[in-house]
């Protein structure tokens, strides 16, 4: 069975027909990125192509809300980040709800995000909402060699001080939480200058999904899911 | 039953499709050809390779009839293959592969996709066994003396009967499993079963196996002996299997 032969079949079975189903699904086609392949064999269509086409035949009667589980799972990079594109363009037509362990993807295309955890909803908000709320500020500071030893025992000082909330080591590298970020800023530059220590790299990163998760669940990543 | 001929269209265009309406009908024709062909000139070849080794053995002229047993029996063991291999994976694949899901988020009934696969299982077989009817009676006329139409076609219409028993069977099988191999060992037990029960004395009758001797009657202008109880027994076989699979599959978790 060829592409659009699947929509059109799916379109009867809604109830559209004629020039409408027609129209309908030349905009599904295009919105999902398929429309030249449309007269193949879906039998010869990759995981991407399938599940974009999955997505066509579940918009096609325009549901108003449109649960999509893991929709980009099983697909490569290039697939992920095309499918991603698609879910955002959905928007326009339809209330998506998706479920997803991958919080990068939730925090790209996602407006609200609501974290369940063990079955248990812990919360709904906003994206925004939610990393002004609950991410903390971390830096990132990664040591030129001749400095990676004395990377432990600047954790264990940092650790002493108020505005670090926590201290993540990893080999030639810390990640520093804090509760304020201008003090912070100001202080571990300082700290840094004043135990010598050769920096390779400083950078308050962005806070993420994953570092709310974490936080209000205590669990790691991979035990959990976000909607 | 919402859906049921926008999914019969599909269904229908799948088996031209899948070239299964081309396959059955090109094997049913060639069977429904090569019946009278067999009758006729089978005794001379014997006879002829008989008389090579020096035995002389005497055939009786091949009649109209050898003809009609010879297309049943050809007919009836094909068609029961072809049956088999039509209704196996129907339903069991559509399962395994999460089509039957996709399908039934629309709005389709799970009673109209069972009905629409079976239907255009029939279907094939029905313009199968037409074909092979037709081509049948034409060289059964040409060779021998021309038998009863209203005859034939009712043979015709009872091997059909049968046929669809066991593709009614083998199609429960494959809404029970989702393996259409599974579904196949159904439909090739229920054969055996009947094979086994179609000979025993009494019960014999009242199996899908009784179709062939009232067909065979029925084509050579006789009144058949039993008619009434091997179509009941069939039908009721059909029946059941259907039911069956709707039962199983209306609340099944696919």
């Amino acid at each position: 069975m060829r592409g659009r032969e699947l929509l059109e079949l799916a379109g009867r079975l809604s109830g559209i027909r004629g020039p409408a189903l027609r129209s309908r699904i030349d905009e599904m086609l295009e919105l999902v990125g398929i429309a030249d392949a449309a007269g193949r064999s879906i039998s010869g269509y990759s995981g991407g192509m399938r599940q974009r086409l999955g997505i066509a035949l579940a918009v096609l009667a325009r549901p108003p809300v449109l649960l999509l589980d893991e929709p980009v799972s099983s697909l490569d990079p290039a697939g992920r980040r095309d499918m991603l594109e698609v879910i955002g363009r959905l928007r326009e037509h339809s209330t998506v709800l998706l479920s997803s362990h991958v919080l990068n993807d939730v925090e790209r295309v996602c407006d609200r995000v609501a974290i369940i955890d063990s079955g248990r909803l812990v919360t709904e908000a906003p994206v925004d909402e939610l990393l002004e709320q609950y991410a903390q500020p971390v830096f990132r500071l990664e040591a030129e060699a001749s400095s990676a030893e004395a990377l432990p025992s600047l954790a264990e000082a940092l650790r002493l001080e108020p505005w670090v909330v926590s201290v993540d080591a990893a080999p030639g590298s810390l990640r520093v939480g804090v509760s304020d970020d201008s003090e912070a800023g100001r202080r571990l530059l300082a700290i840094l200058v004043d135990r010598q220590i050769e920096v390779l790299a400083l950078e308050r990163m962005r806070p993420t999904l994953e570092d709310v998760f974490l936080r209000l669940t205590g669990r790691r990543t991979d035990e959990g899911s976000a909607a | 039953m919402i859906g049921l001929g926008t999914m019969l269209v599909k269904e229908l265009r799948e088996q031209w499709r899948t070239r299964r309406l081309l396959v059955v009908t090109i094997v049913f024709v060639a069977f429904g050809i090569a019946s009278p062909l067999l009758a006729r000139y089978t005794p001379e070849l014997i006879g002829a390779l008989a008389g090579e080794e020096g035995i002389d053995i005497a055939f009786p002229p091949p009649t109209t009839a050898d003809a009609i047993g010879q297309f049943v029996r050809n007919l009836g063991q094909t068609g029961v293959l072809a049956a088999i291999l039509l209704a196996m994976g129907s339903v069991a694949t559509e399962k395994e592969r999460g089509t039957a899901a996709m399908w039934l988020t629309k709005p389709l009934t799970r009673a109209a996709f069972l009905s629409a696969k079976a239907f255009a299982i029939g279907a094939v077989l029905a313009v199968g066994v037409v074909g092979a009817g037709i081509a049948g009676f034409g060289y059964t006329a040409y060779l021998f003396e021309a038998p009863s139409a209203g005859g034939w076609t009712l043979m015709c219409a009872l091997v059909l009967l049968q046929m669809s028993a066991y593709a009614a069977v083998t199609f429960l099988g494959s809404t029970l499993t989702r393996s259409p191999l599974a579904a196949a060992g159904i439909g090739i037990a229920m054969l055996t079963l009947i094979a086994i029960v179609g000979v025993l004395p009494g019960i014999g009758t009242w199996t899908p196996a009784g179709l062939a001797t009232a067909g065979v009657a029925l084509a050579a202008g006789a009144d058949p002996e039993r008619l009434a109880e091997p179509v009941l027994a069939t039908i009721a076989v059909i029946a059941v299997a259907l039911i069956g699979s709707w039962l199983s599959f209306r609340r099944q978790e696919l």
